[in-house]
């Protein structure tokens, strides 16, 4: 049965003559679990917003938004408000009140439920998510993954028939990211939830949504079952919707003879089921192992023996850390949550005074380095640039820096820098109105105008749709060609594979393996790429990336 | 340690509090005020064995020993003179005076380093909201944001040490600078965000009506049975208090401090009022020691 | 205009009928209890018109995060004593979105800040000081000297002292049986660094952020449509 229906919906924003929606036709039955995707900027949002009445955004819209046969508008508020749950981006945002129990409530609060059935509905609920003994925590002591737990918790207490999610995970970790969507599963499974999810990464939710949409420029381009999705966009070489396709499936598509809509494997097991059968057709190669020999440089960052705690009484996060870049390499730092990799970077830059041992960079203790001998050399890119951004404009922002660093020719060395990143028409623009992707950009951008020597980069995915992510990998590859160091701590081990040269784990404070990322991460069980867990063990030889498998498999290299 | 005060009623540890900090204020006489602070300080112990209490010792005895040694010098009320200092007197009555004052003020702030452990946060914002619920709602949300923004700080303060900004080196301008820089770049990405705070309210309905509190803590018989006794003797001890009992006349002529039988019944329902988490906690004591020796009774009794 | 008239008249009444109270029942001068008396009354129907008042969640979130921001702003300055920059955020508020909201995140920052530092006596005169400063930038902001810098940097370097002399004045009141002069100014003396510290502050800030802050705020409110409601 129809629960949800846009007809001929357009959008567009007031004093903005650009249409942000065009004629959407989309249609959602009881039940069913939709994926929408799209580059940042395509509409998705606004489109989950106008299901939401109450948040639905300000502007002109024509066409019809029907919920359970009958016309939006025509609905009660508080009908809705009940009926259609929304869970957004950052996990902290949402939180209002000051203990989980409280903000359990909130919501029914708000609708002015009795005391008993807000008991009644917690005690269930609760229980379901298992988090009886977090109800007396605040919501500071909570992980990313559990505050997003919560706020979906919060939601679900009023009983939703439709949950709409607005880039859940892209703030979380890949585990917390992975039992949100599990939870997401069970709920559309066990208790027939209707879900709309607009999310950037598909890799695992392609082999459970019913139904999957993608945007760009506000309009519905394709739309479909997961597997005649992934084979329509191959037959029709669509680079735009490509990368959103989980690598598993992607393997399939340009390595089968034959490939059929109906066989695309979804998830490791079906792909490792359909490897089975391609011994014949796929040539293993041996394993291409880079050989590019140790690099004689000088190390320029150099971590010795460290060991830090926030507190007295707290324990060691960084407990005989060891660490050494040298000049033009590119690190990348892997690590699960707590395991002190952020510690680690924040270490690096400076930002702590270990207890033991020390850090230098260029031979110079970081800690000491002030003014121009630091901002001059070291750039930092945080997990959030927004926060490198003291001006309301990045043009200014970009004269501050140049003034900063003494640029000779700073008006055109900003120019150049700016049309060398294709973000020219984002200089006159408001820092916190440009997107992810965008935002990092330019703060790079400001960077790279001291000329530094060493970059550090924290989490620099989180948050970014496979084309931002695709792009910003080509920039960095791009800086690192032209001989900058640079060092990155991250979760996404697909990124860090396919990009550094280097890459080490941490583990309980310390870096446990170090080495090439084929050598760190093939044969881990979790702690590797999807593809390889697909490749693993099978007769066509383990690979980690859809790079190292075209190279691989097509052009085998025999030694 | 989870002590029977805190699972009392926040209504009744209110009650508690108010009272206390009002008769710390109400009465001046020194065996009052004296006995009020020693319970005080019991009363605290029970809590976290003085560990809060301690953190304030040395300004609790600062402030005292500056009352009492500087209240008689600058001060020349009175007639019971002690001797003369630079041409002033120095009376019996301004020296007492101090005294009363200063444990007055000790009382106040051994009440709040107990109210700040016990009647914390959340369970003060149900007391308010009972009657200011959006102020107290607003209170809430901000008491929510600190922890946040006080990492956003953290992160913030890395991205602009490293852009050069430093506000642990540099002259005090250079420093207040860069720290309101830091601030700056909160107030802008805070606001930002807190869009969609509200936006994360009104999605679950906040402003549709009225709204209709989730009351976690229910008031138990014996509850009530407290708040009425608290209220009762707060109101033998105001009304006495009215009527002169409790208090001691200094200014302009001591006058005596002697108890009379009313001021005795006063000063028991002072007592009995300030002693309250006392009473609570020597009960759940009994009654554990007791529970302890009952089962290790039976427990003999069945082996034998 | 005349529901605010109303108001006045009904606080200062409140407080005549409190003092006359307070000579008739407290003839042993329970001051400090009574000046506590007094800040409630004056405070409460402020917040009582909050209570009252057709405002939106947005509103709301953006006066907490606003009184949080002024309570955590102590910690970039932690290492520079007796610079704050709490009255400074509380005047930036009281300018850009009026009186009401400057007192509600005076007073709320102060709640907010004690609940980290530890509430006390002092919590109440706390209150008090920072939502008259809010609300007094909010009062004056239409006036032709407010808008100039220098109207503001005055403003600032006054309510230092103000606010430094208000909080003297519960040591003073909690002290009245014993008032002498030497005592009041001994008071007064003691915190005079203090004060000019906290003035000077107030100027630097404003002459140095007073511009950005405030089109960062008006910004805001332009964005979001926020306190369209409040002219006066």
């Amino acid at each position: 049965m129809e629960l949800l229906a846009m007809e001929n919906v357009s959008f567009e924003f007031p004093d903005e003559n650009v249409k942000v929606l065009q004629n959407i036709d989309m249609h959602v039955s009881e039940g069913e679990f939709v994926v929408l995707c799209g580059a940042s900027g395509c509409g998705k949002t606004t489109l989950l917003r106008l299901l939401k009445k109450e948040l639905a955004p300000v502007g002109k819209r024509t066409g019809e938004i029907r919920y359970g046969g009958k016309a939006m508008d025509k609905w009660d508020d508080r009908t809705l408000v009940e009926e259609i749950g929304l869970v957004s981006q950052d996990p902290d945002n949402q939180i209002v009140m000051d203990e989980v129990m409280q903000e359990i409530v909130f919501g029914m609060e708000n609708l002015a439920y009795s005391n008993f059935e807000m008991r009644k509905r917690v005690a269930e609920m609760v229980h379901f998510f298992g988090m009886e003994n977090l109800l007396q925590t605040k919501p500071s002591e909570l992980s990313g993954g559990q505050k997003q737990m919560l706020n979906l918790l919060s939601v679900l207490l009023l009983k939703p028939k439709v949950l709409l999610l607005d880039e859940p995970t892209s703030q979380l970790d890949p585990i917390a990211a992975k039992e949100l969507i599990m939870m997401l599963e069970r709920l559309n499974k066990e208790m027939g939830m209707t879900i709309i999810l607009v999310e950037h990464r598909l890799e695992e939710l392609f082999a459970v949504a019913d139904h999957i949409v993608m945007m760009e420029a506000g309009q519905i381009i394709y739309e479909g079952m997961s597997r005649e999705l992934v084979h329509s966009l191959y037959m029709t070489e669509d680079e735009r919707f490509i990368p959103y396709i989980p690598s598993v499936s992607r393997m399939y598509m340009e390595f089968d003879q034959m490939p059929v809509a109906s066989q695309v494997p979804l998830n490791v097991k079906e792909a490792r089921g359909w490897l089975s059968t391609q011994s014949a057709q796929l040539s293993s190669g041996h394993v291409h192992e880079s050989t590019t020999e140790k690099r004689q440089a000088n190390p320029l960052l150099a971590v010795k023996d460290v060991y830090f705690r926030y507190g007295k009484k707290d324990k060691f996060i960084l407990k005989s850390f060891s660490l050494q870049i040298r000049q033009g390499e590119f690190f990348a730092l892997v690590g699960g949550n707590g395991s002190g990799k952020t510690t680690a970077l924040k270490a690096c830059i400076g930002s702590l005074r270990p207890q033991r041992g020390n850090i230098t960079f260029e031979g110079k203790e970081i800690t000491k380095l002030k003014g121009l001998d630091l901002a001059g050399k070291v750039a930092y890119l945080p997990q959030n640039p927004r926060t490198y951004f003291v001006q309301d404009t990045i043009g200014k922002e970009m004269e501050d820096a140049v003034q900063r660093y003494g640029v000779v020719n700073g008006g055109n060395r900003i120019t150049e820098v700016l049309e060398s990143f294709g973000i020219s028409n984002l200089r006159e623009r408001h820092p916190y109105d440009c997107s992810g992707g965008e935002i990092q950009k330019a703060a790079l951008a400001c960077m790279l105008l001291g000329n530094p020597e060493m970059l550090f980069i924290d989490e620099p995915t989180k948050g970014l749709d496979p084309i931002s992510k695709q792009r910003f990998a080509e920039i960095i590859a791009e800086l690192h060609k032209q001989g900058i160091t640079i060092m990155m701590v991250t979760h996404d081990i697909e990124f860090a594979a396919q990009n550094a040269e280097r890459c080490a784990m941490m583990f309980d404070g310390e870096i446990t393996v170090d080495g090439t990322p084929g050598q760190l991460f093939k044969g881990n069980y979790f702690y590797t790429t999807a593809l390889n867990r697909a490749t693993r063990q099978s007769s066509v030889g383990e690979v980690l990336t859809l790079e190292e498998a075209r190279i691989l498999w097509r052009n085998p290299i025999v030694i | 340690m989870s002590n029977g005060l805190e699972r009392m009623h926040p209504f009744v540890l209110f009650l508690y509090y108010v009272a206390v900090g009002v008769l710390a204020m109400y009465f001046n006489h020194p065996l009052f005020l004296g006995v009020g602070c020693i319970v005080l300080i019991l009363v605290n112990l029970t809590h976290d064995n003085g560990k809060a209490l301690k953190k304030w010792i040395p300004m609790l005895s600062v402030m005292c020993a500056v009352i009492i040694l500087v209240n008689p010098f600058i001060n020349s009320r009175g007639t019971h003179i002690f001797f003369y200092f630079r041409g002033k007197q120095v009376t019996l009555e301004a020296t007492l005076y101090g005294a009363v004052l200063s444990m007055s003020l000790v009382l106040i702030l051994l009440m709040f380093i107990s109210f700040n452990l016990i009647l914390n946060g959340n369970k003060f914002l149900f007391v308010f909201s009972r009657f200011l619920p959006r102020t107290a709602f607003l209170t809430m949300l901000a008491i929510r944001f600190v922890p946040l923004l006080n990492r956003r700080l953290d992160e913030i303060a890395d991205v602009q040490r490293v852009k050069g900004l430093s506000i642990k080196t540099g002259t005090i301008r250079q420093r207040a600078k860069s720290g309101m820089v830091i601030l700056q770049v909160l107030l802008t990405w805070s606001l930002e965000e807190a869009i969609e705070t509200s936006d994360s309210m009104k999605a679950r309905g906040y402003g549709i009506g009225k709204r209709s509190p989730y009351i976690p803590y229910r008031l138990a018989r014996q509850e009530v049975g407290w708040l009425v006794t608290l209220a009762v003797l707060l109101l033998i001890c105001l009304v006495g208090g009215l009527l002169g009992y409790g208090k001691i006349i200094i200014y302009p002529q001591l006058g005596t401090l002697q108890l009379y039988p009313i001021d005795w019944i006063v000063f028991i329902s002072m007592l009995v009022i300030m002693a309250f988490p006392l009473l609570i906690e020597g009960r759940e004591l009994l009654k554990w020691n007791y529970s302890l020796w009952k089962t290790s009774h039976s427990n003999s009794r069945t082996r034998t | 205009m005349a529901k605010s008239n109303r108001y006045l008249m009904a606080v200062s009444i409140l407080i005549v009928i409190l003092l006359v109270a307070s000579i008739v029942l407290f003839q042993y001068k329970a001051y400090l209890l009574l000046s506590f008396l007094l800040i409630g009354c004056i405070m409460l129907p402020m917040f009582a018109r909050f209570e009252m008042k057709e405002i939106g969640g947005r509103e709301i979130v953006m006066l907490a995060m606003l009184a949080a921001i002024a309570a955590v702003g102590r910690v970039p300055f932690a290492g520079l004593p007796s610079v704050q920059p709490t009255t400074f955020v509380i005047i930036m508020v009281g300018l850009v979105f009026g009186a009401e909201s400057g007192f509600l995140v005076g007073a709320v920052a102060a709640i907010v800040s004690n609940i980290f530092l530890g509430q006390g006596p002092w919590t109440p005169w706390q209150m008090y000081a920072w939502g008259m400063v809010g609300m007094t930038a909010g009062l004056l902001r239409n006036t032709w000297w407010m808008s100039k810098l220098w109207g503001k940097c005055v403003f600032g370097f006054v309510w230092g002292y103000l606010f430094g002399w208000f909080m003297n004045m519960w040591i003073i009141v909690g002290n009245l049986e014993s008032f002498s002069w030497e005592f009041f100014t001994g008071i007064y003396v003691a915190s005079i660094y203090f004060d000019l510290a906290h003035g000077l502050s107030n100027v630097f800030f404003l002459l140095v952020f007073g511009v950005s802050w405030m089109r960062i705020l008006e910004r805001f409110k332009k964005k979001y449509g926020l306190f369209d409601f409040q002219r006066a």
